[in-house]
């Protein structure tokens, strides 16, 4: 797809997809909008499905996201659960801030929540650490830095023997 | 490589032990006396083949038998380890559920209380339409029946005035007793002046002689 081609580009661009504030609970599998083109009461859920959608497709790439679109009397979410459970929510006549408000405060992740996973998650993907419980035990195993002294000898230039000689 | 009879033949004998393995290297080509050799395949008895069959069914069940023996001990250790330290987290994480199932059952009900009202009041809008459709309907019909016999009332008064199969003859005979002459003719002040016989009265008669020239 072309970058600005199609209405609202916007939505495809990588800002506005990270700037999704739903992250789904681990539980859930499944999100599913069922909603309606026509009519005063599904103008928000319509809305919503156009405007968050992405984002949320794209904060939660494990989760399956369907939409029925003129299948129902009236527009709802359903989230399936890993257990079998499902979660109903009405979204009958709300506007699409006030459901992704709903949403953050009942299958969303809290905040704290996110915030640890996000550290926890800086550990691991980051190539930069190392150490115990990352990717390399030590930096020197990174081609172009100074070998551990242990196995290779430093130079002369930076041993301190040598270095700091009085005479 | 030294051959074994140099190393017998030298002055001081020294044993030589080499670590590598006695063929020819990967990347040298097949020796010209082998090229068009092909090995024979192996011919193995029915019974050999059987008992090979039984014993390597039995190698594989075996092998399988340890490897999931040493994965389900390591899943379990796992699992209590994951319990031991994380049950208080997953109380708290039922909990939280808990809490978001009420919210938003919470939200449900009231959305539904609100879509009832909005029914009503749909319906009633609804009623108020179809009230007001019946209505202009019902006008446009008295309108359309007002019109109709307003028309035939006119049809009928004109009605007296035509000519039918017994006045027929009474007609011409009046058509015939007063012919009308419409060919006339109006002059610039609005005077008529009726009929094909008038004489017309000419200003100046020379003109007219002239132009009739």
């Amino acid at each position: 797809m072309p970058f600005m081609k199609g209405r609202a580009p916007i939505r495809r661009t990588l800002n506005y997809l990270n700037a999704g504030k739903l992250v789904l609970k681990d539980k859930i599998k499944i999100f599913s909008v069922a909603y309606n083109i026509i009519g005063q009461n599904n103008n928000g859920a319509k809305e919503f499905v156009f405007w968050y959608l992405p984002q949320i497709q794209y904060k939660n790439p494990n989760v399956q996201v369907a939409t029925f679109k003129n299948l129902t009397p009236t527009p709802f979410i359903k989230c399936y659960l890993e257990d079998g459970k499902q979660i109903l929510v009405d979204i009958d006549n709300k506007t699409k801030e006030d459901i992704l408000e709903h949403l953050l405060h009942t299958v969303g992740k809290s905040k704290e929540v996110l915030e640890a996973e996000t550290i926890a998650a800086e550990k691991k993907d980051n190539p930069a650490n190392f150490g115990v419980g990352c990717e390399r035990a030590c930096m020197c195993e990174i081609y172009g830095q100074v070998p551990c002294p242990g196995v290779v000898v430093l130079p002369k230039v930076m041993r301190g023997k040598y270095k700091n000689q009085d005479n | 490589m030294i051959s074994h009879k140099f190393v017998l033949n030298r002055a001081c004998p020294i044993l030589i032990q080499c670590a590598q393995a006695h063929r020819k290297p990967r990347w040298f080509p097949v020796a010209k006396s082998k090229i068009y050799r092909i090995p024979k395949r192996p011919q193995l008895s029915e019974e050999e083949r059987l008992e090979i069959l039984r014993i390597t069914n039995n190698y594989k069940t075996q092998m399988r038998a340890v490897r999931k023996f040493y994965t389900d001990d390591m899943v379990k250790e796992k699992s209590t380890l994951e319990s031991a330290t994380s049950e208080m987290s997953q109380r708290l994480e039922a909990e939280e559920w808990q809490r978001c199932e009420e919210l938003n059952e919470k939200w449900n009900k009231q959305i539904a209380t609100e879509r009832e009202e909005r029914r009503k009041k749909e319906l009633s809008e609804m009623e108020d339409f179809a009230l007001a459709r019946m209505e202009a309907i019902d006008r446009e019909k008295r309108e359309r029946v007002e019109k109709a016999s307003e028309q035939i009332k006119r049809e009928k008064e004109l009605s007296e005035t035509f000519i039918s199969r017994e006045k027929l003859e009474e007609a011409i005979d009046y058509a015939l007793a007063n012919p009308v002459d419409y060919n006339y003719a109006i002059d610039l002040k609005g005077n008529m002046h009726t009929g094909r016989d008038t004489p017309i009265q000419y200003e100046n008669k020379e003109r007219v002689q002239v132009s009739s020239n």
